[in-house]
């Protein structure tokens, strides 16, 4: 299991494999993305979904910068195209700021494969 | 409506995702009624305060003023450079102009991972929150260059 508490350009964070769930909630802007998200990384680049069960990965949206995007997408493709059929993300948002972050949610997923699955807060 | 002295924000100093962090919350707290496309703003913000951080600058220091006026939000960020990589953001900025469909290019420059594509995305984001409305200036202080990023950034209706 992996926990990292909110800060002021990081999100919260917790990958708990048990439970076949993946939390983020919040912000992320860190000019480290590689840094902050090295702990995850390393778990995301060997995790592999056991038979018969779903990874859901729950993102309650913040404002992401760039680098964080396209850190992220990387990280969501490997750890996607390493478990074909088995990660479900979900995005959560409030309604009235979809317009502002339907970009984000479609670059933290583009070419996985997954469609874009979005429910208001 | 006129902008009153609390609406405008400056702040000239050391950068950090603190300072970033405590930017958004100001324009968070802005009214509706001032300002609604705080969202453009505050991607602008991220983007180019993150720069100050980490990407082209030589120091942390800088400075920077958003300024909400009735349906146009004025954003001045500068912060110190070196006469490299001046021209590389002149550069960027340049090629986006010629550039037909931006989204596209965001999500091809969002194919390739090299701190180079980084730095693209960066600018490319910025451009797109201001429409292309953004001046570079670069002032030759000493042996560095004191890079200004003038945007105007259109409310929506």
């Amino acid at each position: 299991m992996i926990v990292i508490e909110q800060g002021e350009s990081t999100p919260y964070v917790k990958v708990d494999p048990e439970n076949y769930s993946f939390i983020l909630k919040g912000n992320s802007f860190i000019t480290n993305p590689h840094q902050f998200y090295a702990p995850v990384n390393d778990w995301g680049k060997t995790y592999i979904v056991k038979e018969g069960h779903i990874l859901h990965v729950e993102i309650t949206m913040g404002y992401y910068s760039t680098s964080n995007i396209q850190y992220l997408n990387l990280f969501f493709k490997t750890l996607i195209n390493n478990n074909k059929g088995k990660i479900e993300v979900t995005f959560y948002l409030d309604e009235e700021e979809e317009e502002d972050l339907e970009e984000t949610m479609l670059s933290l997923i583009f070419n996985t494969g997954l469609s874009l699955n979005k429910k208001y807060l | 409506m006129n902008t009153t002295l609390s609406d405008k924000i400056t702040y000239e100093g050391e950068f950090s995702e603190g300072t970033i962090n405590d930017l958004l919350k100001k324009i968070d707290a802005w009214p509706s009624s001032l300002f609604k496309n705080k969202a453009d703003v505050k991607y602008a913000v991220i983007e180019l305060c993150s720069n100050i951080i980490s990407h082209h600058s030589s120091t942390d220091f800088g400075s920077i003023i958003i300024d909400p006026q009735h349906s146009v939000c004025y954003l001045e960020v500068s912060s110190f450079a070196s006469a490299k990589d001046y021209e590389i953001v002149a550069s960027i900025l340049n090629e986006l102009k010629s550039v037909k469909d931006l989204k596209e290019h965001y999500f091809s420059k969002l194919e390739r991972a090299g701190h180079a594509e980084s730095v693209q995305l960066g600018m490319l984001k910025t451009y797109r929150c201001c429409n292309g409305n953004i001046e570079l200036i670069g002032k030759t202080v000493a042996s560095k260059i004191l890079l200004t990023f003038k945007l105007k950034i259109d409310d929506c209706n």
